[in-house]
């Protein structure tokens, strides 16, 4: 499915004031070690910085238009990286977990709400199974 | 354009210029960030928060819990930045030879341990950008200029107070890199505090240090405005 870039486009459009708060983010790390899946997985590309500047700020960054792979990359991020479990800690009082749900917003109105990949990630464990 | 053209152009005009921009970027900002909230109680919102404060966060999931040694040295940081450009002598008696009114002045010793510990403490946090490896992976262009941006009005200011160099060249880029500094101030992320104060303060949560009159609106759910 290709996604609809002129809906996508709108959908910023019409929170457009959302840019401002990703770029008021300070890059301080200090949200880090408030999200459980950054601990876990020691990886900074799943802090919540990381994530929104990933998600959100690259489709502000490129005014929606994003290539196939990159929207099935934001559309990981926001549902597979971020359970929405709102524990995530901004000095500045960054709504990050609003973010994280603008965004899946967008990819729902692609189309997109992230099943696709636990079936594929079912698949590739079920071939890996049955390979070993 | 020789360092005499430079201070007397960046101390009058462009200061003037550069403080209504800083205004006027505040304003912008601090609108664009009203512009994403909305009261509390209002029709359609059925979160808890819009009917009671929720409990507040414990101190150990604050920067104060997590990492107390980077909270304290943002705090003197903030703290000293703040005071020095206000209190500092030098900025007293130009204010009471444009304005005729008289500001309470920091002795010299002081400001000169404030602006020395303004200098250490701007370079440990710029350090840790550079060093730590998560931050250095999060951290843009734009987030060490403006760290270096704040801290050259105050390395000039020092060295141009105890007469390192030539006096005046470094007093013309002193004044110079003070307004470029009110100007980032007002539209770069160095405007901070705007939103430090608007989100710790002004919207219910779990982390508002008050209790809120207002709450997020994003525009993900179907709360209405």
């Amino acid at each position: 499915m290709t996604h609809d870039q002129k809906e996508i486009e709108a959908m910023l459009k019409s929170r457009k004031h959302l840019h401002r708060l990703v770029k008021s983010c300070l890059a301080c790390g200090a949200c880090r070690d408030s999200c459980f899946v950054y601990c876990n997985s020691g990886d900074i590309k799943k802090s919540p910085a990381a994530k929104i500047d990933a998600s959100l700020g690259l489709l502000f960054r490129k005014k929606g238009s994003l290539t196939k792979d990159q929207v099935k990359e934001v559309e990981r991020i926001v549902f597979h990286d971020c359970l929405l479990c709102r524990r995530c800690y901004c000095p500045m009082g960054i709504d990050i977990p609003g973010m994280i749900a603008f965004t899946r917003s967008i990819c729902r109105s692609q189309g997109l709400d992230g099943r696709k990949d636990i079936e594929s990630y079912k698949e590739d464990k079920e071939n890996s199974e049955g390979g070993s | 354009m020789n360092w005499q053209t430079l201070y007397t152009f960046a101390s009058g005009w462009m200061l003037w210029i550069s403080l209504v921009l800083m205004l006027g970027g505040l304003i912008y900002q601090g609108w664009s960030l009203h512009a994403l909230t909305a009261p509390l109680n209002v029709k359609g919102d059925c979160r808890p928060e819009g009917r009671r404060k929720p409990p507040a966060a414990p101190f150990r999931w604050s920067l104060g819990g997590r990492e107390p040694i980077l909270a304290a040295v943002t705090l003197v940081f903030h703290g000293t930045l703040l005071s020095v450009p206000l209190f500092v002598s030098g900025h007293s008696v130009l204010f009471y030879q444009a304005f005729e009114v008289n500001i309470p002045a920091f002795p010299g010793m002081i400001t000169d341990i404030l602006t020395v510990t303004v200098l250490l403490t701007g370079t440990v946090l710029l350090l840790r950008r550079i060093v730590v490896r998560d931050i250095r992976y999060l951290s843009r262009f734009g987030d060490y200029g403006i760290l270096i941006l704040t801290l050259l009005p105050f390395a000039t200011g020092y060295a141009a107070y105890h007469g390192h160099g030539g006096s005046m060249s470094l007093m013309a880029l002193h004044v110079f890199s003070g307004n470029l500094f009110l100007i980032a101030l007002g539209w770069t992320r160095l405007g901070h505090f705007v939103f430090f104060i608007y989100n710790r303060f002004m919207i219910r949560g779990e982390y508002t240090l008050a209790a809120g009159s207002r709450r997020w609106y994003l525009g993900s759910d179907g709360a209405q405005k």
